[in-house]
């Protein structure tokens, strides 16, 4: 059976850094509770010696060259800064003041 | 001019090669049909002006070339693909009035190679869905009956094509979001091999298999737009420096002494029986064009969803991470800490399904569930792409099956339950899951007037023949020629523009 509660939703909400009314908390449950019911025939697959697969077909790393690359646009990314402050992203503030 | 619509890209080429039309007329009647068509909600943005610019350019430029093999030849960009110009959405509240700074590289590919982007295509928000109702916009609504989903994530990209506003979209398929709502559609729907077509601007939703492809009138049509999109990109580790040939030239009796695999699985109850007759049909067209039937099995199947409903919001959830409010696009107002930035930019700019997978995501990755969860269905995952590479190793050249165990279903029939919306994709998701080239044809029309498709898997990398066999299957065949009734008819649909419109 799922372990799937509305407190182990809040805590998902609280890691994801998601609010969610009351309401959704409750169908958000419910949901969640039915799909990892359902997940739970994972359980029944012989996994023994099995690999996890990663990249379909076993790539891994891919490197590149380690030269600088010019990238024109800054003032292109910077226009969709919400508030800022000269090229400084403004955030509410961070570290206490004391 | 509505005699330009039913035109296949490659008949649209051949008239602008001997100059019987232009760009701009072409560009035009698109436009316009676009126009006419707008109730069905396919566009979220068209960009009016600069499609007839562009248009115009390309006349300048001269006719289609094999260096410029889409020269003239309008489409529509799903709207999950970063373009520079006009706005990149994703279907989402959070990203409402987001100008991207960059271009996704198979959109640049695509405008390289001389298309004219009509627009950006509806889509379920941040292509998590699969009936289009998830878009924070407004749905789209099936052209062969409006009652009804197009399917999705690529709802609106596959509704432009079969209502005949452009000849060809790209969309992507992360468990089957451009080859279900091609069948619900009537229309052909193609996804590579993963790997094949960079990811580059493809704003992720599953890094592990998300893949960009087209949705066309053909097969011939799907091929030389996946060809144009496809190859090695150094700004996408993921994609794969392998020759891409001329897929829309079809490899000469594709069909012959083909063996296609059967899985047994994919037949069993739960499937509309009108929908395992056409493809019974569609089986019996290959034998007569040389190929040979063979049952194969794929045992674990079953086992697909739950996989696929674990590894995709896992990835999801760590993707949508970077839509924290900071940087760029939402930003909640009126905030008082950091933290309150994230909690109320991403709650107010996700919608209810995007929550449940990051939800779902967190879950299934954090401290304690990890190796329950997402380490076993990786593992699952290896075998179930096992099960496909073994029947291709021991049994077949292609596996034939249904794409959708329905036809397309009405507005808010599956909303009560997100699992009854999931178990729509039982075809679909196990290709995903193994990264395997698929496409999805027309075979056949429903009692209910609504068409119905069947879909072909082929080995990795083997897209030349997966798409010739495809391309022969549609020189014996008409399915893929309908038209929803009325599209073609010149009236408009009355209705204001829902869309954004630069002009």
């Amino acid at each position: 059976m799922s372990n799937v509660d509305s407190q182990l939703i809040e805590k998902l909400a609280k890691l994801s850094r998601v609010a969610l009314e009351e309401a959704e908390v409750q169908e958000i449950t419910k949901s969640l509770s039915s799909i990892f019911e359902y997940v739970e025939q994972l359980n029944a697959v012989n996994i023994a010696g099995v690999e996890p697969l990663r990249h379909v077909f076993g790539e891994s790393n891919c490197f590149r060259d380690d030269t600088v690359d010019a990238y024109c646009d800054r003032d292109k990314i910077l226009s969709l800064v919400p508030e800022r402050s000269g090229s400084l992203i403004r955030v509410p503030l961070v570290i206490d003041q004391e | 001019m509505s005699e330009v619509l039913d035109l296949t890209v490659a008949q649209l080429v051949q008239k602008l090669i001997t100059r019987e039309i232009s760009a701009v007329e072409i560009t035009e009647s698109y436009l316009a049909q676009i126009e006419s068509q707008m109730h069905l909600g396919c566009y979220l943005s068209v960009w009016h002006e600069n499609a007839l610019k562009a248009a115009k350019e390309a006349d300048s430029a001269g006719a289609p070339s094999p260096e410029f093999p889409l020269r003239g030849i309008p489409l529509a960009i799903k709207d999950i693909f970063t373009t520079s110009y006009g706005t990149t959405t994703c279907g989402s509240q959070f990203l409402h009035e987001y100008e991207s700074p960059f271009t996704a590289t198979c959109v640049q590919r695509l405008l390289d190679a001389g298309g004219i982007v009509l627009g950006k295509t509806n889509l379920d928000e941040f292509a998590m869905g699969s009936s289009n109702e998830n878009s924070s916009f407004f749905p789209v609504k099936n052209p062969w009956d409006v009652s009804r989903v197009p399917g999705g994530s690529s709802g609106g990209s596959a509704a432009a094509v079969a209502a005949r506003t452009c000849p060809v979209a790209l969309g992507t398929d992360t468990g089957g979001s451009i080859r279900q709502p091609a069948a619900f559609c009537g229309i052909t729907g193609f996804k590579p091999t993963y790997g094949r077509v960079s990811r580059y601007g493809l704003v992720a939703f599953a890094s592990s298999l998300d893949q960009a492809g087209p949705l066309g009138l053909t097969a011939e049509d799907c091929a030389l737009v996946g060809r144009v999109i496809s190859g090695v990109d150094p700004k996408d580790s993921t994609s794969v420096a392998r020759e891409v040939t001329r897929w829309e030239q079809p490899l000469p009796e594709s069909c012959k002494g083909l063996r296609i695999g059967i899985p047994k699985e994919y037949f069993l109850s739960g499937i509309d029986p009108e929908i395992s007759l056409a493809v019974e049909s569609a089986a019996r067209v290959l034998e007569v064009l040389g190929a040979e039937r063979v049952e194969i099995s794929l045992p674990h199947t079953e086992y697909a969803i739950a996989t696929y409903y674990v590894i995709a919001p896992a990835e999801a959830s760590s993707n949508l991470a970077r839509f924290d409010g900071v940087r760029y696009a939402k930003r909640a107002a009126g905030v008082e800490s950091l933290e309150e930035l994230y909690l109320r930019s991403r709650s107010e700019g996700f919608g209810s399904e995007v929550k449940r997978r990051i939800l779902m995501g967190t879950y299934v990755l954090s401290s304690g569930y990890y190796d329950a969860y997402y380490l076993r269905a990786q593992k699952v995952r290896r075998l179930i792409q096992q099960d496909f590479l073994s029947a291709f190793e021991n049994s077949c050249d292609l596996i034939l099956c249904p794409t959708t165990p329905t036809v397309a279903f009405r507005h808010g029939e599956n909303s009560a339950s997100p699992l009854q919306m999931y178990l729509n994709d039982v075809f679909t998701i196990p290709t995903s899951l193994a990264g395997l080239p698929a496409v999805s044809l027309p075979c056949g029309m429903h009692s209910e007037g609504l068409p119905i498709g069947f879909q072909l898997i082929g080995r990795p990398w083997d897209e030349h023949r997966l798409l010739s066999v495809g391309q022969e299957f549609q020189q014996e065949t008409t399915w893929h020629s309908g038209v929803p009734i009325g599209i073609l008819s010149s009236s408009s649909s009355g209705e204001s523009s829902k869309a954004r419109v630069d002009a």
